[in-house]
């Protein structure tokens, strides 16, 4: 199964998309922003601008990797792109997990150039603030939410693939990928409210425990105040489970994309 | 061996949103396809693009059995043999025409050593040397279908097959495309094409099929389809010793009596000409014939 070339070509061609310069154009915009939100914020005022500029480091991978995969797809198959491609030794199947890694490919290179645009901003915060915490501790802290964002991407990607190939309209695989995120990200805390509140019925209770184990928990990803609080300490057994949390998952998601993906007419 | 057989190909589409009306865009296609050049004709809607589909595995047909160098069409290894084209092909503009043919030569692990010399000669061949390193974005829509068609050469296949491949070219990029396929057609390949550029097809083919509404009306030489659609004759003649020519215009069927009459009299026949129809009006006949 060689999906190398569909990989290498949706990672030239992403990358080379005005998109991908617009998106890291937006976060240094927003770097800037998050220095003068903080300023109106009471408290804290180091604190809130990094959780700001991480906030936005977040949601923006997350738009990013819905963004690149949906398109990607989509755009093969409305333009017969996909033909080009099909008409080759190419299954199904290689293509879809091509798209995957490309997708990927691109993601890893979105975060290693912003994994340097956040580092500066944040060094650049604590810098004008006189903050106490050691640079390196900072861009250390940094770096595992890198890598944390891309764990996500690759969940995020995979159900971004199974919407596109799912649905008709690329809008509307956009909207459910988004939406379906913020489901993800939200679906504990509303777990947590529910299970310990006694105004919910216990079958809507039950329905919540389903929901909240058939759901992605994107919420494990968030680990945004263990940069920003010193204090917060992430045990290294917490990576190496979300790393298999993702995997399995991604990995299900893909197998049932593939298996509708090939029972589709294009 | 047929290079590419069809047989009793259907597909119907479900209308409506609940689905229920049901229209068969294809009734039943018959075909085989030889070492030849074969065109396949039809008006918009007949199921050209459809029956092209289907063959390259994009869509399932509801039933039928398609068969490609006797193996059946989905069949992966087939397709390395194989180069295709769509109508209105698109490549993604952000890339270079070089990058485009890189992803087909990696398909394909043509040996990098190889890449240059086959890009050279190929894209020497649609006359796209020196455009390769510009992104396909500035291209222009006959440039973008001549790169794809070279790159359709790239793993030197045995069966082309072509939607509309004139679509988009001026008459050069016309002129270009015909004659490499008359070069491919020397060296063996088979070709099948869908056009609507009748005298292309009638130029270019050896055998043809008609297709009107879902179904194959027709399948036949060029030759021997235009000599079967002979309409009539113009008999050019004189009087022995004169000069003057005479020509008169005659049905198929009142020649031979006609040319006996002259035969008799004090004539000789200078010339007789066969008024044939071109290929295009016997598919206007045909379309005119379905909807009658």
């Amino acid at each position: 199964m060689n999906f190398w070339p569909v990989a290498k070509l949706t990672f030239t061609e992403s990358v080379k998309e005005r998109f991908f310069l617009g998106m890291l154009f937006i976060e240094v915009i927003l770097i800037f922003f998050s220095y003068y939100l903080s300023e109106l914020a009471a408290g804290d005022t180091v604190k809130v601008a990094m959780d700001f500029t991480l906030t936005f480091y977040f949601f923006l991978t997350a738009l990013f990797i819905v963004m690149v995969t949906v398109s990607t797809i989509f755009r093969d198959i409305s333009e017969k792109f996909i033909y080009l491609v099909l008409s080759k030794p190419i299954k199904r199947e290689t293509y879809l997990l091509g798209k995957f890694m490309g997708s990927l490919m691109t993601l890893t290179f979105f975060l290693l150039v912003s994994f340097f645009i956040v580092s500066i901003g944040i060094l650049g915060i604590s810098h004008f603030s006189h903050l106490v915490v050691p640079h390196v501790i900072l861009v250390e802290r940094i770096f595992v939410l890198t890598i944390t964002l891309f764990f996500m991407g690759m969940l995020l990607s995979s159900f971004s693939i199974l919407f596109s190939v799912f649905f008709t309209s690329q809008t509307l695989a956009t909207v459910v990928a988004i939406l379906f995120f913020l489901s993800g990200l939200e679906l504990s805390s509303v777990k947590e409210i529910a299970l310990s509140s006694k105004y919910v019925s216990s079958l809507n209770k039950l329905l919540i425990k389903i929901f909240y184990y058939v759901f992605p928990n994107f919420s494990l990803y968030d680990i945004k105040s263990y940069v920003v609080h010193v204090q917060v300490i992430l045990p290294p057994i917490y990576l190496i489970l979300i790393f298999f949390y993702t995997l399995i998952y991604t990995a299900a998601v893909i197998f049932i994309s593939n298996w509708l993906f090939s029972r589709r007419d294009l | 061996m047929d290079v590419l057989s069809i047989r009793n190909l259907k597909k119907r589409y479900k209308k409506g949103i609940f689905k229920k009306e049901e229209k068969y865009i294809l009734k039943g296609i018959n075909l085989k396809v030889k070492r030849e050049i074969f065109g396949f004709i039809g008006p918009n809607g007949a199921g050209k693009t459809t029956t092209i589909k289907a063959v390259m595995g994009f869509i399932y047909p509801d039933s039928g059995e398609i068969k490609i160098f006797g193996k059946e069409n989905t069949d992966v290894s087939v397709k390395k043999k194989l180069g295709f084209l769509p109508e209105r092909a698109y490549i993604p503009f952000s890339i270079s025409g070089k990058e485009y043919l890189d992803f087909c030569a990696d398909v394909y692990e043509i040996p990098y050593y190889e890449r240059r010399r086959k890009y050279s000669k190929l894209l020497q061949m649609v006359d796209l040397l020196g455009a390769e390193e510009r992104k396909i974005g500035s291209y222009s829509k006959g440039m973008v279908q001549r790169l794809l068609f070279a790159a359709t050469l790239l793993n030197d296949p045995e069966l082309l097959i072509l939607d509309e491949p004139m679509s988009g070219l001026d008459p050069v990029g016309r002129s270009i495309i015909a004659s490499i396929l008359k070069e491919l057609k020397e060296k063996g390949k088979t070709v099948f094409y869908s056009s609507h550029i009748i005298q292309d097809v009638e130029r270019l083919s050896d055998r043809v099929a008609i297709i009107v509404n879902g179904e194959i009306k027709l399948v036949d030489s060029v030759s021997s389809l235009i000599s079967k659609f002979i309409s009539g004759y113009t008999v050019v003649y004189r009087r022995i010793g004169e000069a003057s020519l005479i020509s008169k215009e005659l049905k198929r069927e009142e020649l031979s009596k006609f040319l006996n009459s002259l035969n008799k009299e004090v004539y000789e026949i200078v010339r007789v000409e066969p008024k044939s129809l071109s290929l295009e009006d016997i598919l206007v006949s045909f379309i005119k014939g379905g909807e009658g």
